[in-house]
């Protein structure tokens, strides 16, 4: 546990070091805070363009940071050769993908984290400045469903993790960047393959769009945008089985990721 | 010196951008007039909704944002005589389709294309459309069938589907006892009576508490101050009636209506004009509607009898054919001289005059 915390403590140092990080927190910072030009010409839709613009943002540098910091997470210690010096020492290959993998993780948390403090300032300023008018046209001011939404953006965030440090463990960073937005794409669209394997008439078809649909990590169930503008019932059963999902689907893609690694000589 | 760049080396440069930035503001112009200001709005109308879904990568309601952002630009800026009701419609069904919960745009989107003009551009049925997908999405929404049946009510005198409207909003969870009961007074009343200003009143209360659009709700206050002011105007008319029957002789003024104790106090004017008594029509009458009526009723015959003239190849021979013509053949109707007097009405030309 110590040899993965060590690890993961690296991987932490190593990212925040990254100036890419930080200019991607400073647009979104910036994007966020232009909510609030937006909402002055929105026809009196202000938390909605707030919310709306704020956390697609949050959501959108989520997944860049869990992309280009996942692409590179294994890779690059293997190019520039670092994986011998860890080797050596007594940590496993299990170990350095964990560790790998909650560095990252904890980083991205205190980056959502950083942008939804920010957010929430101005969705506060500007919910309470106009508190009349959206309680009338919204019905209330939907707090706990803005965290919650920002929690489940979270979530997502796990999974895509999950997913480049599958590839990087194996290809390139391109190439892990090309298949990890690739996948990203598809898991967005979840229901579309869902609704072509009910339609489709050919047996064959429909098993392999039913398969593809449980095996693709379905990102469209970690959407719940819509009710941090309006509003609606998100049970604890809601949110203990999509925190599940996100487990179990991060727990298979760093097993794969593992199994991947173990089997790799480095020469 | 900043790092290899000399300090005037720097400030050319800087210059140089400056000035080509400024140069391009009337190239950009340019560039606008020939190929549209708003071609890049207009080429997006040609998406459809679920092409978008995808390209939005399952943003959807960012999406919808931009799209409403775009429309209120877009057509916001646009006189009504310019506006296409079809690519309103295209595109705030586009914004309904990318998000479905967006009540507002319904709202929006559904009564500029259904209202008459000049608030809306008279598209009955896309406007309804759009209202009618509104209610289908929202099915626990009491302000879409409201507003529905505003429009069937006020513009299109639909009081039977006004009717049902208002009762399906008064059916909507969460309202309150008073909100239910008022929406179902509209319902019956507006079955019972079809049009009367009691209920015309509550709707534009109504409209002006709770539209999103700032033009609507200014309309509707000026629809309030209007029946407000009618509304003194029959006070005043009754009090002068009873004036006449107890004195024989018409008061001075409306304040010696006060005098002889038969009103409380002189009623304010809400348009800021004043009460004038109509000796001939024995009533009172505020004078901006009455200023309003001399100019407006003479216009109004007048272009009633070149209409006349279109269809029957002459002018109407006298007023008895003229209000004949308006009342048999038109929606309209023949507005009374507003001091009780005879219109003077030239058969050579068709023009109505005042006495």
């Amino acid at each position: 546990m110590k040899r993965i915390w060590t690890v993961a403590n690296n991987t932490f140092r190593e990212a925040i070091r990254d100036r890419v990080l930080y200019s991607l927190i400073l647009f979104a910072i910036l994007m966020i805070l232009s909510s609030l030009v937006l909402a002055g010409i929105s026809a009196e839709q202000y938390n909605k363009i707030v919310k709306d613009l704020g956390l697609t943002v949050i959501s959108l540098i989520g997944v860049i940071i869990s992309v280009f910091l996942g692409m590179g997470l294994v890779y690059k210690e293997i190019e520039k050769k670092t994986v011998y010096n860890i080797f050596s020492k007594p940590i496993r290959r299990y170990e350095f993908i964990l560790g790998k993998y909650l560095g990252l993780a904890f980083t991205i948390l205190l980056n959502t984290i950083a942008m939804a403090f920010i957010l929430f300032l101005i969705v506060l300023y500007t919910e309470y400045r106009h508190e009349g008018i959206i309680r009338y046209y919204y019905g209330g001011l939907y707090f706990i469903e803005f965290f919650e939404a920002i929690y489940f953006e979270y979530l997502e965030f796990l999974v895509i993790i999950g997913i480049a440090l599958l590839f990087s463990s194996f290809t390139t960073p391109v190439m892990t960047l090309l298949f990890t937005i690739l996948l990203f794409a598809v898991g967005r669209f979840s229901s579309d393959i869902r609704l072509f394997a009910e339609q489709v008439k050919n047996p064959f078809a429909k098993y392999v769009t039913e398969f593809i649909y449980r095996v693709v990590p379905n990102l469209e169930k970690f959407d719940i945008r819509s009710e941090a503008v309006y509003g609606g019932v998100i049970s604890f059963e809601l949110i203990a089985y999509t925190t599940i999902y996100a487990v179990i689907f991060s727990i298979v893609l760093l097993i794969l990721s593992i199994i991947i690694f173990q089997r790799r000589e480095f020469k | 010196m900043i790092g290899s760049i000399g300090r005037s080396s720097l400030l050319i440069g800087l210059f140089i951008v400056i000035v080509l930035m400024v140069v391009s503001v009337p190239i950009q112009r340019e560039i606008d007039s020939i190929r549209g200001r708003f071609r890049s709005v207009e080429e997006t109308l040609f998406f459809s909704s679920s092409a978008l879904k995808r390209l939005s990568l399952g943003y959807k309601q960012m999406m919808a944002d931009i799209y409403w952002l775009r429309a209120l630009q877009y057509f916001g800026g646009k006189k009504l005589q310019e506006q296409k009701p079809e690519f309103l419609f295209h595109y705030f069904d586009i914004i309904t389709d990318l998000d479905p919960r967006f009540v507002n745009a319904y709202r929006y989107g559904g009564t500029f294309l259904a209202e008459n003009p000049p608030f809306g551009l008279g598209e009955y049925k896309l406007g309804m459309r759009l209202l009618d997908k509104g209610r289908m999405n929202n099915p626990n929404n009491s302000r879409l069938p409201l507003e529905q049946g505003f429009i069937e009510y006020l513009g299109y005198t639909n009081y039977q589907r006004a009717s049902e409207l208002f009762k399906e909003a008064s059916e909507k969870p969460g309202l309150s006892e008073l909100r239910a009961a008022s929406f179902k007074g509209m319902a019956a009343s507006a079955l019972a009576k079809g049009g009367n200003r009691e209920l015309s009143r509550e709707i534009w209360k109504t409209i002006y508490e709770t539209s999103p659009i700032e033009t609507r709700r200014n309309f509707a206050l000026l629809n309030l101050k209007e029946f407000e002011t009618m509304d003194k105007e029959d006070i005043l008319t009754e009090a002068l009636r009873r004036y006449l029957n107890k004195y024989n002789k018409f008061p001075e003024g409306i304040e010696e209506l006060k005098g002889a104790g038969i009103i409380k106090k002189v009623p304010e004017e809400p348009f800021g004009g004043e009460f004038v008594i109509i000796a001939k029509l024995k009533e009172i009458k505020s004078s901006t509607f009455l200023k309003q009526k001399l100019r407006l009723n003479p216009v109004y015959l007048t272009s009633k009898a070149q209409k006349f003239k279109i269809l029957f190849g002459r002018y109407p021979r006298d007023l008895v054919e003229l209000r004949e013509y308006i009342e048999k053949k038109t929606t309209g109707e023949f507005p009374p001289h507003p001091l009780g007097e005879d219109y003077v009405y030239d058969s050579s030309n068709g023009i109505v005059k005042l006495q």
